[in-house]
């Protein structure tokens, strides 16, 4: 029943690329003027070509011709899409989707996948000694740190943090992913320039977003609480202890779980701003330099590139709901 | 109308009563006066005047100048009006499309709830950052109106959502079967017991879809995008950034936090003011 | 006469509301006789539950024990704390709960609530030592143990279910346990065959049973003894076949006569008029006392207490006279 309900979710997902494909391929097609004449006018100038047979090049070389039929073109970008071809950039053709993806979309998903686990696991904690403390000094404070930390957007904290450890205080490096003195590979001197390069954007998304998930751990642990179930486990005489992991946070985490996704696709649509802060060359900081170019074919490869790895990520979180919780698997 | 003064009564009553709300809605009225009775009476000088730049608070200058020699003050003042000019519009226009779109979805139900589900998913999945860049670059926004716009596009999926499964929960709650069963109409049961048991949910729907569309809008702004209005606290936050060298200038400081503690006092006020309105307007957590 | 297993002196537990204090229970003296089973009749709300509850010192969030005592051989469990408390629930006092339905973590299986609950009171114990005796107790409520104890709670049906509680509640072998309205959600062919299981179990282990319901037709199949419970006093409170044959309280009769029998095709029912009172501002004197036809004076200024109207019979009402005199009148 299992295997039923992950095929099931499977085929959404599917359906959910070709509509994301639709809408991405569609963002362009609206846009005001056309983006390759341009492009066309300085092939031909300068191959000596005339601008009929430049302007064929570049629409071949992009794959993509504002003058066809919106149909045909479509055709052409899924074809394009099914050979591998997500798109090249406008600036230096060289730079195709793919190529970019393989040096950038790992790293972004490191920094966001790690900064997810930990403000989760965070927040379940902290949401959970709310629940159970209603009052006093701890719960205080960490109203406080929620309150302050949803009113600060998390690019105003990455400013800070970086402001604060890579100008003044020099303790972290000021761009890129790796030190370029390291070899890439399974070496601990790579691991750890990895790491120092990647901690200050994942602190600045579990600042930022532990708040949240605090908040909602907290209402979702009152409810579980008050619940007829946990009434009748204290009325058997379970320990307190018992009760709380095993009824309480294993219940509450549940609603949680769907919100994983959600967050995730927060986290990634906000990495511009924040990779492009530190600097670190993720997805985020060749979508925000790929629109500094007006490069917006490279752009649209991208954020195709992004959306998908969101809908896997929201496949995962089905399946790991399914897992936590046993009532989904009848369907 | 006497019953809606009342109810405006009532509801200010609970704010009032409320600590937390009422200091919300006192940070969020001072931000109104600023963009509405301050902007109009605080005059701006663009003009660049280099002998004067990076000056420290006086009484001319009551938060000092910005890189040209600018007053930061009389910025932030008129930025504040284009800040909630866009919130607003942001607010209005997604709510209302999330309203349209969870409701029928949730009212007609059968295939048409099945397509617009399939649809608030999709426009939850394409990661609403990036959209709102491409977008804003794509039609060159020039002004407040499109901006608000193209932030309302991109977030409505998350009302959308919330809104139909609201619904959904109401309709089957035994008590509107019960008016069903009655044979009451159904504008009257949207009327009468739907309506009331939502108006919390908008309100606090709204109050968030405003706050994100300021914060979102800044971080647009940030990024070069949107700089319609070289006042927005987006655009001066930009500009800070980029022509103070903030890192290592601390002349600049007051001019690069200005903006930082505006945005961080009206979404304080907000989630202050929002905590209020949902105990004002919810009929469950209403108690006499 | 048989022993009191169970004394309740004095005991008032308070609820505190928005709108000011609620006592579920004032000032309540209540016994459960050794092996008895004792009914405890009463409307929605009149504090049956609370006062049930108090048996296994467990009160709802809110809710608060003010004075009293609960004696359990003897032992005022009010007293207990910690470990003592714990060890002490389910142990000697179980509980079947009206809210069958939500009283298992929908996140574990039968087998796993079962071992959970004995592990919590025997920790020495071992799991493969004590199945069998799982099995024993899900085949005397008629359940295939095969099935149930792999299965969770939405996996049951209602009837299942409150077999299944049952079973539960007789896992630690107690002295008393308290059922709830135990067949309320269910239809009235596996109410029946709720009530044939239930009676088996006294027959076998002559165990004490406390049941709260608002049925007076199950009081008079399988009571021994019954307390009538209104606005959080016992009003009376009897052997069962006395408190039947000579009702001594107005509101003890108005809910014996409203009860449907077959026999009495002709009589004309006297519903008791009025509404339930308001807990929170509870009339003056008796709280009957606008409800009831005998209301005088007196009434409205003075509590009424328990006094012995016959042996073993006691009531709480300034005309214990009146049904009588009534009756003989009418004849």
């Amino acid at each position: 029943m299992s295997a039923k309900y992950i095929f099931k979710k499977i085929g959404t997902s599917f359906v959910t690329l070709i509509a994301v494909v639709i809408v991405i391929f569609l963002v362009l097609r609206l846009m005001p003027g056309d983006i390759i004449e341009p492009l066309a006018r300085q092939e031909a100038a300068q191959m000596g070509l005339t601008f009929e047979e430049a302007y064929q090049r570049v629409a071949d070389r992009y794959n993509y011709n504002p003058n066809e039929p919106i149909t045909d073109q479509f055709v052409r970008y899924v074809k394009g899409l099914l050979k591998g071809d997500l798109g090249t950039s406008m600036i230096n053709p060289r730079n195709t989707v793919s190529n970019i993806l393989a040096v950038a979309l790992p790293w972004t998903i490191f920094v966001v996948s790690i900064s997810l686990v930990i403000s989760f696991i965070l927040g379940m904690q902290l949401g959970a000694i709310m629940a159970i403390k209603r009052k006093g000094f701890i719960n205080n404070l960490i109203t406080f740190y929620v309150t302050l930390v949803s009113t600060i957007p998390n690019y105003i904290v990455a400013i800070f943090l970086s402001i604060i450890f890579v100008y003044q205080l020099g303790m972290f490096p000021k761009s890129g992913v790796y030190s370029i003195n390291v070899t890439p590979g399974l070496n601990i001197p790579f691991l750890l320039s990895a790491l120092h390069h990647a901690i200050l954007p994942i602190a600045t998304y579990v600042i930022t977003s532990t708040g949240g998930w605090t908040l909602n751990m907290k209402g979702s642990s009152i409810n579980v609480l008050g619940s007829d179930y946990v009434f009748a486990a204290r009325a058997r005489g379970i320990p307190s202890r018992t009760i709380i992991n095993k009824y309480m946070k294993r219940n509450a985490m549940i609603p949680m779980v769907t919100i994983l996704a959600m967050s995730f696709g927060g986290m990634i649509g906000g990495a511009p701003l924040i990779e492009g802060q530190f600097q670190y060359l993720g997805m985020g900081a060749y979508l925000s330099k790929a629109l500094g170019e007006r490069d917006f074919i490279l752009y649209q490869g991208l954020l195709l590139c992004v959306s998908v790895s969101v809908i896997i990520a929201n496949l995962i979180a089905d399946i790991l709901y399914s897992k936590l919780d046993p009532r989904i698997r009848l369907e | 109308m006497n019953r809606l003064l009342n109810s405006i009564k009532d509801f200010f009553k609970v704010i009032f009563r409320n600590r937390q709300a009422s200091i919300g809605f006192f940070i969020l009225l001072f931000f109104v006066l600023m963009g509405t009775i301050g902007a109009s009476i605080t005059p701006l000088d663009m003009t660049v005047n280099f002998e004067k730049r990076f000056q420290m608070p006086t009484f001319q200058h009551p938060l000092g100048t910005d890189y040209v020699g600018r007053d930061v003050f009389a910025q932030v003042i008129h930025g504040s009006r284009d800040v909630l000019t866009l919130g607003l519009i942001c607010g209005i226009i997604a709510l209302g499309l999330g309203i349209i779109m969870g409701a029928v979805a949730a009212f007609v139900g059968g295939y048409v709830d099945t397509v617009l589900s399939f649809i608030i998913n999709v426009s939850l999945t394409i990661p609403a950052f990036p959209m709102m860049l491409i977008l804003a670059v794509a039609f060159n926004v020039q002004n407040v109106w499109a901006a608000g716009f193209i932030l309302a596009v991109v977030s409505w999926g998350g009302v959308a959502r919330v809104i139909r499964g609201q619904i959904l929960s109401l309709r089957y709650a035994d008590y509107i079967i019960a008016s069903r069963i009655m044979g009451l109409k159904n504008y009257y049961i949207i009327i009468k017991e739907i309506l009331p048991n939502t108006v919390s949910l908008l309100a606090v729907q709204f109050i968030g879809l405003f706050q994100s569309g300021i914060s979102s809008s800044m971080g647009l702004m940030m990024l070069g995008v949107l700089t319609y209005r070289p006042t927005n606290w987006g655009v001066m936050l930009n500009l800070a950034l980029q022509n103070t060298g903030i890192a290592y200038n601390p002349k600049g400081l007051i001019y690069f936090l200005t903006p930082i503690i505006c945005l961080g006092l009206l979404q304080l006020g907000c989630i202050f003011f929002s905590s209020g309105v949902d105990q004002a307007l919810n009929p469950r957590l209403r108690t006499e | 006469m048989k022993e009191n297993i169970v004394e309740i002196r004095d005991l008032t537990v308070q609820f505190k509301k928005p709108r000011g204090c609620l006592k579920a229970a004032n000032n309540v003296d209540f016994d459960l006789r050794d092996g008895c089973v004792t009914a405890l009749v009463g409307e929605s709300g009149s504090g049956k539950s609370t006062l049930a509850f108090t048996l296994l010192n467990i009160v709802n969030t809110s809710g608060e024990i003010l004075n009293g005592e609960v004696l359990y051989k003897g032992k005022d469990i009010l007293k207990l704390e910690g470990e003592e408390l714990r060890k002490f629930r389910w142990k000697d006092i179980s509980m079947i709960f009206q809210s069958a339905q939500s009283s298992l973590n929908p996140l574990m299986t039968v087998q796993q609530h079962f071992w959970e609950t004995y592990l919590a009171h025997n920790p020495k114990a071992r799991e493969e030592d004590v199945i069998p005796r799982f099995r024993q107790l899900l085949a005397d409520t008629r359940l295939d143990p095969d099935r149930v104890l792999k299965l969770y709670p939405h996996e049951l049906s209602g009837g299942m279910k409150q077999r299944v509680m049952i079973a539960f509640s007789m896992l630690l072998e107690p002295r008393v346990i308290i059922l709830d309205e135990p067949t309320t959600a269910l239809d009235v062919i596996t109410q029946d065959y709720i009530f044939t299981i239930l009676d088996n179990i006294h027959k076998k282990t002559n165990i004490t049973m406390l049941l709260l319901t608002h049925d007076i037709g199950v009081v008079a199949k399988v009571a021994d003894r019954i307390a009538v419970m209104y606005a959080g006093k016992i009003v009376e409170v009897g052997d069962i076949f006395t408190v039947f044959k000579d009702t001594a309280h107005p509101y003890s009769h108005g809910l014996i006569t409203s009860a449907p029998s077959l026999l009495d095709r002709d009589e004309i029912k006297e519903p008791i008029t009025g509404t339930p009172p308001d807990l929170v501002e509870l009339p003056s004197g008796c709280a009957f006392h606008p409800r009831c036809k005998f209301a005088t004076e007196v009434c409205t200024k003075e509590v009424p207490q328990l006094i012995e109207v016959a042996e073993d019979h006691l009531a709480a009402c300034h005309h214990v006279g009146c049904l009588r005199k009534e009756a003989q009148a009418d004849e």
